[in-house]
């Protein structure tokens, strides 16, 4: 009696204690997750300054090579690919010294043939009778690094070896030799696949950052060219770099993008879509403020038009601001082409702007509101088309609009071969099988083929994203009001357009504010001999293209803008 | 990130492009529906001469509301009429006597807002979207205009020049009719009124022309006041080009006797429009359609002008707009499905004419005061908000 009541209560305290436990423990997990975001900030930011200001923070380096090794081997927590050579200089005294790289990072060959094997061998052999001080003389002669430079604290050896380069420690100098060997493997240059052109340079911008800062230098051989370096990104500290020819862009654009830059405040930066949501004047545009390009020779163009370009180490894709609306129709390749071509694929590419927008919507208007404005004969068949199926025609619309979404996201995932295979059977089969079996009518698929169709051939991936985006709200409101609602959606998106800014530029410009002499360079693309001036929106401080109004000055110029 | 800041002082300048489209835009509002079909009332085939001197009257008009906001560079009607009409000791007594003009105004563009979309509305519902109920089209109408009310004045502007090119294609498409389907015989004989009835007539139809009077406000934000209000006297040969063109497609289509009993000509006319060679058939909804670019502008303008004008006679902050938009929004709401019928708009838009007149009369008026009394306002003033304008201007009288 007594013994079953002694385990009852204590299977119930037991119990009890429990859930009070697994309350406590809850609660606390809830109030963690509330102050998570916070915390977890704070926490982040905690252990970087714990790591790089407390722990290495003002310190210097030991005269004693194996604590300098020791040091940097915990801080990295004894990392697999540090690699650590500790050897002797064969010089009188002999000298304890020490290396310290990234495998892979720092070029192997290099460190190998120019540094230890000077360090090793030379100087036993060479130097055997100057009294010169072994620093100076590693410094001076053995060392065979362009880029050499000397620290003093064990911060920027730290940073050196995580960029990328190779340090030095001789025994009983309390300094750092930082030695350029930065030699990753890179993929090679290959063509851009999002911008090819027919005509024009096979080369796109490389992942790493000094690559394409030298073919932008070798397309653009001023002077005046301007590259500022930041880092940013608490961590992953990324650099990124500011292009702009001086003299050329407008000073208070500049500024106002460095300041945007330095305002960022993250802790990693992979790709330019990350400055590029941060440095744009409007987060809820579905209208790209800034352009990307992958193209050299287009950035060149930009920078020579008062643009700013910023690079960003680890992407091909080069940003360049300010952008207006105009710019993400027009290709590179209108450029290079004769005028007449590439004004003629001007106005085909307006058209197809207009039909990816607007064709579901319109068919949906006149489909069901306006039926009238069909061409007689069209109508019959296209009723014909219709009666045998069971939706309206905005649903009709909305479903195949979305498996055509559907089709363009699994061929994008889809590997290589079977891709465009599965977008012929989406397109072919399903598309006849759905008509024939009467869930969508034949005109429905002429629409929805068109418009996809149509959205490829805008030169810009950004800038067609956003008309894939905005041909839903544009066809939900045809599905209530009809054309007049398809107009009040334009008329709101144009109100959107005119008031957006990209770094105080307007958006609209040329059109609006309506300046007529940038007319050369909008629909109509002039021959070169006549586009003189800078587009004048942009406020270039250089306005001028062409000096002289001279037949051979116009000539070469026109050649080297291009 | 913040606003941008940078770019340069032209950015927010007012072109005189710009000044033109904002009031050519807002001339160009409902009238175009009905007006052949008044100028054929109430002239007949010699409407178009109507048309033409009510043109010039309505120039002459706009040249003196120019001379007048030019006298005051940088500063709307709220702040000078008090100055006019006040005496310089005593400016809160010019304040007093400008109040009843104020309050006037305002309802007039009350008014003028809700007849514009209850127009647009009715043709709407009888040519397009018949069984829409109408209440839903108004709804749709005012919410989307609300949008452009709210903003900023120099971006309204710039809307204001984009559509500008907008609005001529209906009139190529009426041009296209009138070679299609026209009769020289119907627009004569020519020259056959009466005098009398011509002034008469004149009276009756510079109504047409209405909207301009909102420079009195819109002309505070204009930078280069010179230029801007010189591009408002190239808007009137424009627009009457425009409405005479409208008058005499349509005349040379159906006639003196037969436009009379269309409620729309413009419109009918567009239906008139066939050929394969357009792709679409019937093109009366596509033209309404392209017509509510009009609707919208005018009735923006206007809504922007007198979220403007509250905002500065009570001197509230720049902030306050939005929320005066979003209070007006029910009124005009109310205002425009109040109406029964298209007869009671008739009645409407007659009282509204009676009262352009006194406004127009008004303003004259104190232009001929502000030459007497040498009344020039300073334009040393940079102009950020009107509101702080009025302080000042008081401060230094």
């Amino acid at each position: 009696m007594f013994d079953t009541d002694v385990i009852f209560f204590c299977c119930i305290f037991f119990l009890v204690q429990g859930q009070i436990k697994n309350v406590v423990m809850r609660m606390k997990n809830r109030s963690f997750r509330l102050n998570r975001s916070k915390k977890k900030k704070k926490i982040l930011e905690k252990r970087y300054e714990e790591k790089l200001e407390n722990k290495v923070g003002n310190l210097g380096i030991y005269a004693d090579v194996e604590e300098n090794v020791k040091y940097i081997e915990t801080l990295l927590g004894k990392a697999g690919d540090l690699k650590i050579r500790q050897f002797t200089i064969q010089y009188k005294p002999e000298t304890k010294a020490a290396m310290l790289y990234l495998d892979e990072l720092a070029s192997r060959d290099a460190n190998q043939d120019f540094v230890l094997r000077p360090l090793m061998t030379y100087s036993g052999l060479f130097y055997k009778d100057t009294k010169k001080d072994v620093w100076e003389l590693a410094y001076e002669s053995l060392v065979q690094a362009g880029e050499l430079k000397v620290e003093q604290e064990m911060k920027e050896a730290v940073d050196a070896i995580l960029r990328g380069d190779t340090v030095l420690f001789i025994n009983g100098y309390e300094k750092v030799m930082v030695i350029g060997t930065c030699g990753w493997k890179t993929r090679g240059i290959g063509e851009p696949r999002a911008e090819s052109v027919v005509r024009g340079p096979r080369e796109g911008l490389s992942e790493t950052l000094l690559f394409s800062l030298g073919m932008i230098r070798r397309r653009l051989k001023d002077p005046d060219l301007r590259v500022k370096m930041y880092s940013i990104g608490k961590r992953t500290k990324t650099s990124v770099s500011l292009i702009y020819l001086e003299g050329v862009v407008q000073p208070d654009i500049l500024k106002e993008v460095k300041n945007r830059i330095q305002r960022i405040d993250i802790d990693g930066v992979l790709e330019t879509g990350y400055i590029e949501e941060f440095i744009q004047d409007q987060t809820w545009s579905p209208f790209p403020q800034l352009q990307n390009t992958e193209r050299p020779d287009a950035v060149v163009a930009h920078l020579l038009e008062g643009k700013i370009a910023i690079l960003v180490d680890g992407t091909p894709h080069a940003l360049i601001a300010p952008a207006v609306f105009t710019q993400f129709y027009y290709s590179p390749e209108d450029y290079y082409e004769r005028f007449h071509i590439a004004t003629f694929l001007r106005l085909i590419r307006l058209v197809s702007f207009f039909i990816s927008l607007m064709l579901p919507a319109l068919y949906i208007a006149f489909v069901s509101y306006h039926p009238e404005m069909i061409p007689s004969k069209l109508q019959f068949k296209m009723a014909s088309g219709r009666a045998t199926v069971p939706f309206p025609s905005i649903i009709e619309a909305l479903l195949m609009e979305i498996s055509v979404e559907i089709l363009r996201e699994a061929s994008i995932r889809l590997p290589g071969p079977i891709g465009p295979t599965i977008g012929i059977v989406g397109a072919l089969v399903i598309g006849d099988a759905a008509v024939s079996a009467g869930l969508v009518s034949p005109a429905m698929v002429i629409v929805v083929g068109l418009t996809t169709i149509s959205s490829y051939a805008n030169p810009s991936y950004n800038a067609a994203i956003s008309v894939r985006l905005l041909r839903f709200p544009l066809m939900i409101s045809a599905g209530i009001f009809g054309l007049y609602g398809v107009m009040l959606g334009l008329v709101l998106l144009l109100l959107h357009l005119v008031q957006l800014r990209s770094m105080g530029i307007p958006y609209m410009a040329p059109y609006t504010p309506l300046n007529t002499s940038d007319f050369k360079d909008t629909l109509v693309r002039m021959p070169w001999k006549w586009m003189d001036k800078r587009p004048s929106f942009f406020h270039p401080k250089d306005s001028q293209r062409q000096e002289e109004k001279s037949e051979a000055q116009d000539q070469k110029n026109g050649g080297e803008a291009s | 990130m913040n606003k941008p800041e940078s770019g340069n002082s032209s950015q927010s300048g007012v072109t005189p492009y710009e000044s033109f489209a904002f009031i050519y835009m807002s001339i160009l509002g409902s009238g175009i529906f009905f007006l052949p079909r008044t100028a054929a009332e109430v002239a007949g085939p010699d409407g178009f001469w109507v048309i033409l001197v009510s043109g010039f009257i309505a120039t002459i008009f706009v040249y003196c509301l120019s001379k007048l906001c030019q006298r005051f560079p940088r500063r709307t009607c709220i702040s000078f009429i008090p100055e006019i009409l006040g005496p310089s000791r005593n400016p809160q007594f010019g304040r007093i006597l400008s109040f009843p003009f104020f309050i006037l105004l305002g309802f007039y563009l009350l008014f003028l807002i809700a007849t514009n979309i209850r127009i647009f509305a009715e043709i709407l519902k009888i040519e397009a979207l018949k069984r829409t109920p109408i209440e839903a089209t108004i709804f749709i109408l005012i919410f989307s205009i609300a949008f452009a009310a709210k903003t900023k004045p120099y971006i309204l502007l710039k809307m204001n020049e984009f559509l500008v090119p907008f609005t001529l294609i209906p009139i190529v498409i009426l041009l296209f009719a009138a070679f299609q389907n026209g009769e020289i015989l119907n627009m004569l004989p020519m020259f056959q009124m009466n005098l009398n009835f011509f002034g008469n007539a004149i009276f009756i139809f510079i109504y047409v022309f209405v909207g301009y009077e909102i420079m009195l406000i819109m002309a505070g934000y204009y930078q280069n006041t010179d230029k801007s209000l010189k591009s408002h006297l190239w808007v009137m040969p424009f627009i009457t080009m425009i409405f005479g063109i409208t008058f005499l497609t349509s005349l040379s289509v159906f006639g003196p006797y037969e436009i009379v009993k269309i409620m729309s000509p413009t419109l009918e006319l567009a239906k008139e429009t066939r050929s394969p060679m357009l792709i679409l058939e019937r093109l009366e909804a596509g033209v309404l359609i392209i017509f509510l670019i009009n609707i919208f502008t005018t009735v923006a303008n206007f809504y922007h002008v007198l979220v403007r004008m509250i905002t500065e006679i009570y001197r509230f902050p720049e902030k306050a707009n939005t929320t005066i938009t979003w209070i007006l929004f029910p009124i005009v709401y109310a205002l425009a499905v109040y109406l029964k019928n298209i007869q009671e708009l008739e009645r409407w838009i007659d009282w509204l004419s009676i009262t352009h007149f006194i406004v127009i009369g008004f303003a004259i008026l104190c232009l001929v005061i502000a030459v007497i009394r040498k009344k020039k306002g300073s334009p040393a003033h940079e102009l950020d908000h009107p509101g702080k304008k009025v302080q000042e201007s008081e401060d230094v009288s």
